[in-house]
């Protein structure tokens, strides 16, 4: 076998495992999808059928009408959109403090800033909510947006590092023409780091928007519940395998903002992401 | 008194130039103090007292610690977190890597199959353990049925307390795009020189992607596996849609074990002193994994601030 013959064979070969695995992955997504339009009892046809005989819109509807998922939907675009602003604002502030700006201890802070990354959630969350319990946010939706304004290390060791691949001169040039600091940041570097601000608004997105935990400890209200929430009180609303069809309805309805933010941002995500040092 | 008020403005001004990197900053300053670090001193002092929210705490000394490490069930829920953890992320690791570089090859409609197998990782882990419960239904449900197909007669997945573990490491695997789309960007930074010219010397697939690929993606596959250890440690969801905890606590995960503590038992003090140990404990594994890696990873350069 020459080269040519053997390097054929190895893409031939690459490209059925490559297959393999998608098929593995999309195969859930796909009987999520044929379950929801199914009538209750179907769901116990074995073998299985893949395409329902009739496409049953019924869960769908049944989730506006008689389950208020367009409040559910509303509330967690809300707090989504609070998040995402707030944590643009606060992190580009705080990015471009640890890019440009000097200071004795920047450096320690920094590795502070990193460490908080690593620092896991479970350790904070139990004292955060007996903080938001002890000043009477406990009940409303201020804790899953306020601590948003404050920023987030992730974001903005991002930011941070996609401002460094701006070239120094153009800053120090506009210092030079008398040009504040929150002109520069707004005015020159904010609309040069558009692919680091897409890639969080995906992130944050993602994160508020699937976010379990938060909701499902500070929220009391029905008319405040979040999609992700809402879910799962669904799923508890009916006992064994009958609610199926419109939980997975429910399921389709929640991962429909993601996977669409994903599809149009996706071509950033590359673009955004600094893993590597900067030569300085 | 004109000039008074000029000295005093520029005063200000140079205060605020002297200190611009603070007020920059300030955001997540004010944050870290208010949302972690008071937060957390307050836990240490909570986990010493018995409190269950409604009445004022009450001092109790080390009573809290004691009582958790008398527990039997503390010892099960570290036991299944850890197991958990320590088979699912080097799974999961090493699964991503091998399809970020199968996934790294210019085949025709690459860029759907990425997203493809990003999908999954976009999904909320509510959804994900919704149907995977049904995936795994142990009549009706996709996994069995496909199982059968090859004549295996499926276990009772989720009621069985010998097949929940592999259960949801299984359901782990899904999630996997997540790192493969970390290691898809390490993969496109490696520059192309490198292999020419171990082609020019002959190297074979193995020689490039031991000496190559992987001292390159060392800093990367050490982060991905480093978040997947502390986010695998605090699982929480699984735990709470799909199984309670059971059967017989075969997937009593630690975060769950705390939550039930602080809101359904309504004992602050000792889900305070619990989390605190999986803090030491999260602690404790991230030096042991960094000082063991520092060895094996590779940096091109420290300036400008690498992840690790």
């Amino acid at each position: 076998m020459d080269i040519l013959q053997k390097r054929k064979c190895l893409k031939f070969f690459t490209y059925i495992v490559i297959l393999i695995g998608a098929f593995l992955m999309i195969m859930p997504f796909i009987w999520m999808l044929s379950t929801s339009f199914k009538e209750p009892l179907k769901v116990y046809e074995v073998p299985i059928k893949w395409i329902p005989e009739v496409f049953n819109f019924k869960n769908y509807t049944r989730l506006f009408t008689d389950y208020n998922f367009s409040l559910y939907m509303k509330n967690s675009l809300k707090i989504c959109l609070l998040n995402i602003v707030g944590n643009i604002l606060s992190c580009s502030l705080t990015a471009y403090a640890f890019a440009f700006c000097k200071h004795k201890y920047k450096n320690r802070l920094f590795l502070l800033l990193l460490a908080t990354m690593m620092l896991p959630g479970v350790v904070t969350f139990f004292p955060q909510f007996i903080l938001f319990n002890y000043i009477g946010w406990y009940g409303t939706l201020l804790p899953l947006w306020v601590p948003a304004f404050t920023g987030s290390a992730f974001y903005i060791f991002l930011l941070r590092q996609f401002f460094l691949t701006i070239p120094t001169e153009l800053i120090d040039a506009a210092k030079m023409d008398g040009t504040s600091d929150l002109k520069i940041l707004f005015q020159i570097v904010l609309p040069m780091s558009k692919p680091a601000i897409v890639v969080i608004i995906i992130y944050n997105f993602m994160a508020v928007w699937n976010d379990f935990f938060g909701p499902l400890i500070y929220i009391i209200r029905e008319d405040q519940r979040t999609v992700a929430v809402a879910l799962n009180y669904l799923k508890s609303t009916y006992e064994g395998t009958s609610s199926i069809p419109i939980v997975m309805a429910a399921s389709t309805l929640l991962i429909i903002p993601s996977v669409l933010i994903y599809f149009f941002g996706q071509s950033y995500v590359s673009k955004g992401i600094v893993f590597k040092g900067v030569d300085k | 008194m004109k000039i008074q008020i000029r000295t005093c403005h520029s005063q200000f001004q140079q205060w605020i130039s002297k200190h611009k990197f603070l007020l920059f900053a300030s955001p997540w300053i004010i944050g870290f103090i208010a949302f972690t670090l008071i937060p957390m001193l307050s836990s240490l002092l909570i986990s010493f007292t018995e409190w269950n929210i409604l009445t004022p705490p009450k001092f109790a000394g080390l009573e809290n610690y004691k009582s958790v490490f008398a527990d039997p069930l503390f010892y099960k829920s570290l036991k299944v977190t850890l197991v958990y953890t320590f088979v699912s992320v080097p799974i999961n690791v090493t699964l991503a890597f091998f399809a970020a570089l199968l996934l790294n090859t210019d085949i025709k409609f690459i860029n759907v199959y990425r997203t493809i197998y990003y999908l999954p990782a976009v999904v909320s882990g509510v959804v994900v353990s919704l149907l995977w419960s049904w995936i795994y239904n142990s009549e009706f449900g996709l996994f069995n049925n496909f199982l059968l197909k090859f004549g295996i007669n499926g276990p009772r997945w989720l009621s069985d307390e010998h097949w929940i573990m592999p259960a949801l490491i299984i359901m782990s695997i899904w999630g996997i795009g997540g790192s493969i789309i970390m290691y898809l960007s390490g993969l496109q930074g490696i520059p192309r020189y490198l292999y020419e010219s171990a082609k020019l010397d002959a190297a074979n697939w193995w020689t490039r992607l031991t000496k190559i690929t992987l001292p390159s993606m060392s800093p990367i596959i050490l982060f991905t596996g480093l978040t997947s250890v502390i986010g695998a440690l605090q699982t929480f969801t699984q735990a709470y849609v799909m199984t309670s905890g059971g059967p017989n606590n075969a997937s009593l995960f630690y975060a769950y074990y705390v939550y039930k503590h602080a809101f359904v038992w309504k004992q602050m003090g000792k889900a305070c002193a619990l989390a605190w140990i999986l803090f030491i404990v999260i602690f404790l594994i991230t030096v042991i994994l960094l000082k063991a890696s520092k060895s094996k990873i590779y940096y091109e350069s420290k300036d400008g601030g690498d992840i690790l």
